[in-house]
């Protein structure tokens, strides 16, 4: 589909100006006046209960106004989920708590004059903690001898699993079929268990938020979030105020990935406003974002698959353990993904369960992050069918191009698995994933390369493997996103939506499905995004939403001006609406040269006659989540001497739809595909024998530079989705999915080995080649 | 919060007095400081002293205490680059931290991460003192007494230029832009045996000559600490292959 | 403490603890496209120009650098490849939430200051220090190459 008007074209993204220029404004550089900062103080233990505390040390600090804690504060459960309503994450937090949870737990709050002095004073806060058991394995958490972390009248806000009692924060059994059965009458089995890791989302910017008293009364809240309105509807409710007393406005944020899709810092910051009257000022340091923020889940994944003699995948058992840490925000919704993202892929499987639990542990909080569970749950599917074509000498890529799902069919998966409630059952309209696996595996040099194991001089070895994965545009009949307009007299616009522009570039995306809608230049359309009081509601930047879901918000907003725009200009041509033609930034008569612009048309509608302003607002949900897809590959060079990998080149090859913007498109899918190759290489998070993380900084953590980037080439391949604004789907997320197992998928190609647990350290992968006990 | 005095010097003479009298630390270009920053110190901020320059003679370069590893490096790499020093130096951190760490200040620190000390060592470089202890020192006995480190600060460094020596610097780290594991220096020349040494072990460092690096017995001396999540067991297998083989490269021994 | 500063071209008197940083001090004085983003010289969000060469301003004492030309990200400008990269960014789509911008920016214009024409090996050795977790590099590199290839003609 080639590009429209303004839809399809690289058009410079919106704010990249300010940004350069270091003009534009994120949440640590907006004034605050006289603010109180506010720091934590934390739990060294890994679980226990606080006894006493002791602040005489603190309160000395110059400077020190005010310590919280679970004396002075109340005993409110919530979940700091940014989710809709009611949340199907448990609301097991509280504010603060007798009962700490992992190392690196909140235990108290500093509010202080400077943050210098803010910090001080949480260093020298004292906790008296009796020590409870910790618990480290999830594979041990419902065991009956282990300790349970939530007993206290923690509970679930939907009618779905959760047994604090058996330290589950959530499960989900789905099946259909007859497994038994099918595994008898497989040609045969395979059975084999994952592991993925925690991870940090490492946005460059921490965790950071400030509070404003208005003169009204009304608070400011101020936040680097992916969801201003859950935001708002979360302090509202654990505050007790009106929500309408709260205003919420997101600023540049320098990134998200799923990290600051729960209210972190809001509760604390804007409950410390409410009790000093002060203004907040709150940043987490780096280290605190590695530990007391949120991660990803880890994930154990059981994978047991049965092939029929004429290779078909007939039988699936998914069997999921994920770690949910401390506190179960988004457990259900990210365990259900592992199964309701993936298991999709593959519809003409007939027997197929999935199982899966998520589980508390003394460790750090498992939430959002990108890729949601899929990338958990594509690590073992995608190794997975490597190994059956591997056993049955077929090449993955024609396997996965003849038994992916299609256009015009569906899954019973869809229907089966939803988040927290049924799913919702859809065809697939769009999906061009055979294409993105031809294309990419001509870009990798797949025929060429496979099963080659070309050697270097200096004795490495050379692999290629593939993974493909298709995710979500939004979660469908919950997610909703609105966008109105106004239309000024000289043919410009405003055009305000709630959706949540996190770095991804949606400001600019949402103005050119506008300018698109209207045939007029974008730069004519100036956007104002998620404040809470200005723009209409949007659920956030998650879940793949914005371009789908907000975007089809603003293409109805839109359509809804050009026919009040229409309406005027028939009556100032004294036609129907009907008889015009739509033209850029204007109307015509055809048959003739009496045409009317926007300009004149505002002019009429402003100040001559019937006079109104012309502007309008829409809402959109579906029904549908239409899934992009992708087809990702890996060449690897291995030295088995050392287990050192190498990515040499990276190819993701995707259907998002039509790219309403490719360059954006593009850039979402780089971004997502070298995190998902550090994910596989180098991230960890390392861990004391008393569970608290030894490397919380960027230069122990593993994360990649300019000089570690493989040659990456990303193909948007051609495609429409008929029920997304101008075909477009989203692609957010999907990018991260297929890299640790294309890589996997790459090192058995090279040096016959196959990791199954993550990341793939040079240690890790030397030991598999040369046997655990080689060294 | 904290209270730092300054005090920047800008004649060795007003330098030496300090460090007779006070109890005081060195500040180059703070990196080292600030991984850890004091709450309440005394400074001294030897950037005003111009011990920043770079001579580079036919038999020795001579480093100023206070010259910033991009500064030891653009004067060497364009004059002599396949110097040992220089091939460290590239990789070293990141350009940004380059323009900040000296010279001076990175042997006095000296991490396991350095990727300077290792070259030096190897150079057998020396260390010129100002101060309690006066003089010059290889820097192998500078790392090892301690007397010459109170009361004293580097002046500069002199380090042998070594032409037509080949080099070989390697270190072991998972990503570009994090702390190397452990660091290897290797010279040769047809006319010297060959020497080595490795960087970052658990007892900072073991120098190895020519006949040793393939001497099972030897590299047994070879022992590192579990770090960043690699056992010692394999640090010690990636640095005995990466020895064997970076000795091989530059025209040492035939593996 | 009190220091004379020169921050982009300006002469300015600062009151300024003595322990502060320099990132510290330029945030304090309204230059907040110098980010903090760890504090600890990992980052290069603080990446800003000392006499032109790319320095993390968080891991520099502010004592130690009065007097001495200090350049901002809202600085840069007075570089001459400084429009050209900023050109090349806006069209390759190379930025995405800009927090790293200003410190990608300032390390961009000093290597093409110093090294007009770079290869693409070059220019990533350049942005080492540089941590993105939006674009994986690969736009900000092909930038900061048409910027070079550009300034050649």
């Amino acid at each position: 589909m080639g590009a429209g008007h303004v839809v399809g074209r690289s058009s410079f993204k919106i704010d990249s100006a300010p940004l350069i220029s270091g003009t534009a404004r994120f949440t640590g550089d907006i004034p605050v006046k006289e603010p109180l900062h506010l720091a934590f103080a934390y739990s060294q233990a890994a679980h226990g209960e606080i006894k006493d505390i002791d602040l005489s040390a603190a309160l000395q600090v110059p400077g020190v106004a005010a310590v919280f804690h679970h004396g002075n504060t109340p005993h409110t459960y919530f979940t700091t989920a940014g989710q809709g309503y009611p949340e199907p994450s448990p609301y097991d937090y509280t504010l603060f708590d007798h009962h700490v949870r992992f190392a690196g737990d909140r235990i108290a709050m500093v509010g202080a004059e400077t943050q210098a002095a803010a910090r001080r004073g949480a260093a020298l806060v004292i906790a008296e903690i009796a020590p409870l058991p910790p618990l480290f394995d999830p594979e041990l958490a419902t065991a009956p001898g282990s300790v349970r972390l939530h007993q206290d009248g923690e509970h679930a806000v939907i009618p779905a699993a959760y047994r604090p009692e058996e330290n589950v924060a959530a499960e989900v059994t789905i099946s259909f079929g007859d497994i038994e059965g099918g595994f008898e009458d497989a040609a045969f089995i395979e059975e084999h268990t994952y592991h993925t890791p925690y991870a940090s989302h490492c946005a460059i910017e921490p965790h950071i938020v400030a509070v404003e008293h208005q003169p009204d009364g009304r608070m400011v809240i101020i936040s680097s979030t992916q969801v201003p309105f859950h935001v708002r509807r979360i302090v509202s409710r654990l505050l007790d105020i009106p929500l309408h007393y709260i205003r919420v406005i997101k600023p540049r944020i320098g990134g998200g990935f799923g990290a600051k899709q729960d209210a972190v810092l809001e509760p604390f910051a804007a409950f410390a406003a409410l009790q000093t009257g002060r203004n907040i000022r709150m940043e987490l340091s780096r280290r605190e974002v590695f530990v007391s923020s949120r991660t990803r889940n880890p994930m154990r994944i059981a994978l047991k698959t049965g092939v029929d003699a004429n290779g078909k995948l007939t039988t699936v058992h998914m069997d999921a353990l994920m770690n949910t840490g401390a506190y179960a925000t988004h457990a259900l919704t990210v365990l259900s993904n592992a199964g309701a993202k993936v298991l999709p892929l593959f519809n003409k499987v007939e027997n197929l369960a999935f199982n899966g639990k998520a589980v508390y542990t003394t460790l750090p909080i498992g939430g959002a992050y990108r890729g949601y569970g899929a990338t958990q749950g594509y690590f073992a599917l995608n190794q997975q069918i490597d190994i059956i074509c591997r056993r049955l000498g077929l090449d993955p890529v024609e396997y996965c191009k003849a038994w992916h799902i299609k256009e015009g069919e569906s899954s019973a998966v869809f229907e089966a698995l939803g988040e927290g409630r049924d799913g919702v059952s859809q065809i697939i309209q769009s999906c061009k994933l055979s294409e993105c696996l031809d294309t990419g595996a001509r870009a990798i040099g797949w025929q060429e390369k496979r099963g080659k194991r070309m050697t270097t001089e200096d004795g490495r070895v050379r692999g290629v493997g593939m993974a493909i994965a298709m995710q979500g545009s939004g979660i469908p009949e919950i997610d909703m996103g609105s966008a109105s307009m106004k239309m000024n007299e000289d043919g410009s616009a405003q055009l305000f939506v709630g959706a949540t522009d996190i770095g991804t570039g949606s400001d600019t995306i949402l103005v050119q499905i506008a300018a698109e809608t209207l045939l007029m230049p974008p730069e004519k359309i100036y956007i104002l995004s998620s404040d809470t009081d200005l723009t209409p509601f949007d659920v956030g930047a998650y879940a793949s939403s914005t371009t789908y879901i907000s975007g089809g918000a603003v293409q109805k907003c839109a359509q809804k001006i050009l026919d009040r725009l229409a309406r005027v200009a028939a009556r100032m041509l004294d036609c129907s609406p009907e008889d015009l033609l739509h033209e850029p930034e204007s109307f015509r008569l055809p048959g003739g040269e009496r045409k009317v612009t926007f300009e004149e048309i505002l002019y009429h509608a402003t100040y001559t006659a019937e006079q109104c302003q012309i502007q309008a607002g829409a809402s959109h949900t579906s029904r549908e989540s239409p899934p992009p897809f992708a087809a990702q590959f890996a060449e690897v060079e291995v030295d088995p001497e050392t287990g050192v990998v190498r990515v040499l080149r990276f190819v993701s090859a995707v259907d998002c739809g039509r790219a309403i913007n490719p360059a954006l498109a593009e850039g979402q899918v780089e971004g997502a595909a070298l995190n998902g190759i550090s994910f596989a290489l180098t991230e960890q998070y390392r861990f004391s024998e008393s569970g608290r993380m030894v490397n919380p900084s960027f230069g122990r953590y593993g994360l990649p530079t300019a000089p570690d980037v493989p040659e990456m080439q990303t193909i948007l391949v051609d495609s429409y989705e008929p029920s997304g604004p101008f075909g477009a789907k989203s692609v957010g997320e999907i990018g991260i999915n297929g890299a640790a197992p294309a890589i996997a998928n790459a090192i058995c190609d090279a040096v016959g080995v196959r990791l199954f647990d993550l990341p793939f350290t040079p240690e890790a992968v030397y030991r598999a080649i040369h046997g655990a006990d080689s060294l | 919060m904290g209270v730092l005095t300054w005090l920047q010097p800008t004649t060795v003479e007003e330098l030496s007095q300090l460090l007779k009298t006070r109890s005081l630390r060195l500040h180059g270009g703070g990196t080292a400081i600030l991984r850890n920053p004091p709450e309440n110190a005394t400074l001294v901020d030897l950037s005003r002293l111009a011990w920043d320059s770079v001579e580079v003679t036919e038999d020795t370069i001579t480093v100023g205490a206070t010259a910033t590893y991009e500064r030891v490096r653009a004067a060497l790499c364009s004059q002599e680059p396949d110097h040992l020093l220089c091939k460290a130096l590239q990789t070293a951190a990141a350009p940004s931290l380059r323009n900040r760490i000296t010279a001076g200040g990175s042997v006095a620190f000296s991490p396991p991460w350095s990727s300077f000390t290792g070259p030096l060592i190897a150079l057998d470089a020396e260390v010129e003192i100002v101060g309690a202890a006066d003089g010059r020192f290889p820097v192998t006995e500078y790392l090892s007494n301690h007397a010459l480190h109170r009361g004293s600060a580097i002046r500069s460094l002199v380090i042998p230029r070594n032409q037509g020596e080949r080099s070989l610097y390697y270190r072991f780290a998972p990503v570009s832009f994090s702390y190397s594991l452990f660091s290897l220096s290797v010279l040769t020349t047809d006319a010297r045996p060959g020497r080595a040494v490795i960087w970052g072990t658990r007892n900072r460092y073991v120098a190895l000559t020519g006949k040793e690096f393939t001497d099972s017995a030897a590299l047994h001396s070879v022992e590192f600490p579990a770090r960043d999540g690699f056992s010692p067991e394999y640090l010690k297998h990636v640095a005995s292959v990466e020895l064997g083989r970076g000795f091989s490269a530059i025209g040492g021994r035939e593996r | 403490m009190n220091g004379l500063f020169l921050i982009n071209g300006t002469e300015v008197e600062i009151d300024f603890p003595s322990d502060a940083t320099l990132v510290q001090l330029l945030r304090a004085h309204g230059y907040t496209e110098v980010k903090q983003g760890c504090s600890h010289g990992e980052c290069g969000s603080c990446i800003i120009l000392l006499e032109g060469n790319p320095v993390n301003a968080c891991q520099i004492y502010a004592a130690t650098v009065t007097g001495r030309k200090i350049t901002t990200g809202t600085g840069l400008s007075e570089f001459a490849s400084w429009s050209a990269v900023k050109n090349a960014m806006i069209r390759r789509g190379a930025v995405q939430c800009g927090f790293c911008t200003p410190g990608v920016m300032a390390s961009a214009v000093a290597l093409l200051e110093h090294t007009p024409e770079p290869t693409v090996s070059e220019i990533a050795a350049a942005l080492t220090g540089n941590l993105c977790r939006c674009t994986g590099y690969v736009k900000i590199v092909q930038a900061i190459k048409d910027a070079a290839s550009e300034g050649e003609q």
